[in-house]
């Protein structure tokens, strides 16, 4: 059991701010690290695996810094986002020897068991550079794994993964999670990290936006206030009943049909259609106008 | 010493293309040997001091030892070996004995070859050069490993060291021979074929041994220093 703790953490390069004041403690379970590109994970991620000091603040494991400090190889798995790897090497010879830098006793063993883990044994032979993204992706997990951290840390693990592997993946971190192990991995994709995890810490521009149990954020998220567009058999009318309605803060009519602001999404959907129905009117396109994450994330951040 | 980050390091080094320029300039000497040897050549200074000494040994040292960790730092394959619990003077200690024995293969041991052809007669003198070569690649390499951590643009701050400082200072200014690898070779050279002036060496081997010395404890130092508070950067995100 190992706990990740940032206090009070910035980073900036020059004037520029990549991660602004963050606290938050990473605990044993799946943790999703949620941003668009730019945010700062990737900053965030580094300097949990001592890979950079931060401008301000500590980084610690288990109390002791993360910087300049090797021995905390021991405890931490990371997963790079970069796709190279020694591509001359096989996947075995790629984790044994990583099993051997970090001194196991039985090298060839641990590799075997890492591998298999990521399913990867059949293929194991084959040279890197021959490999998928996915395929490479998982060697790269196995090489993190081999020592059995109590810490993984993933950067963008599901980048050039298909579907089943992407769903291998996931069941994999999450059977690391469910054996005491603190997972954290990285994504700017909403629903990877929904699938994924309890625990959620939000990044926008640097700052931390929200954190913590999922469903809370998601909650959030779906009762911010939503721009639709519409399109129906009778338009001025539909206006006029979702305006008497109470989910509905306002209402447009142009060319293209209803720009509707509602005031929560949960309600408003609900309301639409049998509002639609009272009044005889046929809907004939419902969409949802700023569904992008960039717009969650900047609700978030304004909240 | 690390078994397995000295394997990884030579199959890396030798599955580069970088390995083919290697090759190429032990043949340009042995090719002049040749020519010397045809055309009845007798100036050993300027078949193995200032071609195989001034020119081949650091441009040799330079490939490799700016190859053996600043390539893998480059294109981040270095975060496998660095995310172990492995001690960075280690590293920095196994990558540098692999990087002098394979610049000895590409510089010193083409350096025997080349005096045995061009001058059969000179045995003394013509080893005096190689194993002289064989001690000035272990500084310049471990100079050339230092660089590669502390700066991405290694090869090209190198190439003016060894253009700059060795080629055009350290030979023309004499006060500066005591801070030229070249200098220091030139003088184990001297010392070793108990040479005259027909080794031009300005600074005395008992300078040159200590300075050596610490040159490579400081490279080395430094190396282990930086490598330690190695940052991972270039990515935004």
């Amino acid at each position: 059991m190992s706990d990740l703790e940032l206090r009070a953490v910035s980073r900036w390069y020059g004037n520029v701010v990549a991660v602004n004041d963050i606290s938050m403690t990473i605990g044993p379970g799946v943790t999703g690290l949620l941003g668009p590109n730019g945010a700062g994970k990737s900053t965030l991620l580094h300097m949990m695996a001592g890979f950079l000091p931060p401008s301000s603040g500590t980084v610690t494991l288990d109390g002791e810094p993360t910087w300049r400090r090797p021995e905390i190889y021991r405890s931490i798995g990371l997963v790079p986002e970069r796709e190279a790897a020694y591509e001359f090497l096989t996947a075995r010879e790629f984790v044994v020897a990583s099993a051997k830098l970090h001194r196991l006793p039985d090298p060839g063993k641990a590799a075997a068991r890492a591998l298999a883990t990521v399913e990867l044994t059949d293929a194991a032979d084959r040279k890197l550079g021959g490999y998928s993204k996915g395929m490479r992706q998982r060697a790269k997990v196995a090489s993190a794994l081999v020592h059995d951290p109590t810490v993984l840390l993933l950067d963008e693990p599901f980048n050039g993964m298909d579907p089943r592997q992407r769903l291998h993946m996931m069941e994999l971190l999450k059977e690391m999670a469910a054996a005491g192990r603190t997972v954290l991995f990285s994504s700017h994709i909403l629903e990877e990290v929904e699938q994924l995890s309890d625990v959620v810490q939000v990044v926008v521009s640097g700052r931390l936006a929200a954190s913590g149990d999922f469903r809370e954020i998601r909650r959030l998220m779906t009762d911010r206030p939503h721009v639709f567009t519409i399109r129906s058999t009778n338009d001025r009318l539909l206006a006029a009943a979702l305006m008497a309605a109470e989910h509905t803060s306002g209402v447009a009519i142009d060319d293209a049909g209803l720009r509707v602001q509602a005031a929560d999404f949960g309600g408003f959907t609900h309301a639409l259609a049998s509002l639609a129905r009272a009044h005889e009117i046929g809907l004939r396109e419902v969409i949802p106008a700023d569904e992008s994450l960039e717009s969650v994330f900047s609700y978030l951040v304004r909240r | 010493m690390n078994a397995v980050i000295a394997n990884i390091t030579l199959r890396a080094l030798f599955g580069r293309r970088r390995v083919l320029l290697l090759a190429l300039l032990p043949l340009i000497l042995l090719g002049l040997a040749a020519a010397f040897r045809a055309g009845g050549g007798d100036d050993t200074d300027i078949l193995l001091g200032r071609f195989g000494i001034a020119a081949l040994l650091p441009l040799v040292a330079l490939i490799v030892g700016t190859g053996v960790l600043g390539a893998e730092l480059d294109d981040g394959t270095a975060v496998y070996l660095l995310a172990t619990p492995t001690p960075r003077h280690v590293i920095i200690a196994t990558k540098s004995v692999v990087a002098a024995a394979v610049t000895i293969l590409f510089a010193a041991v083409p350096e025997l070859l080349a005096g045995l052809i061009a001058f059969p007669d000179r045995g003394k003198l013509v080893a005096g050069y190689a194993i002289g070569a064989a001690a000035g690649s272990v500084v310049y390499v471990a100079i050339f490993v230092a660089l590669s951590v502390a700066t991405r643009r290694a090869m090209a701050v190198g190439l003016i060291y060894v253009l700059v400082w060795e080629g055009l200072l350290a030979s023309f200014v004499s006060g500066i021979g005591v801070l030229s690898v070249q200098q220091y070779t030139l003088s184990f050279v001297r010392a070793i074929a108990s040479a005259g002036d027909e080794v031009p060496a300005t600074v005395s081997v008992v300078t040159a041994i200590p300075l050596a010395v610490i040159v490579v404890a400081l490279a080395g130092w430094q190396a282990t220093d930086r490598l330690r508070g190695y940052r991972i950067s270039g990515e935004a995100g």
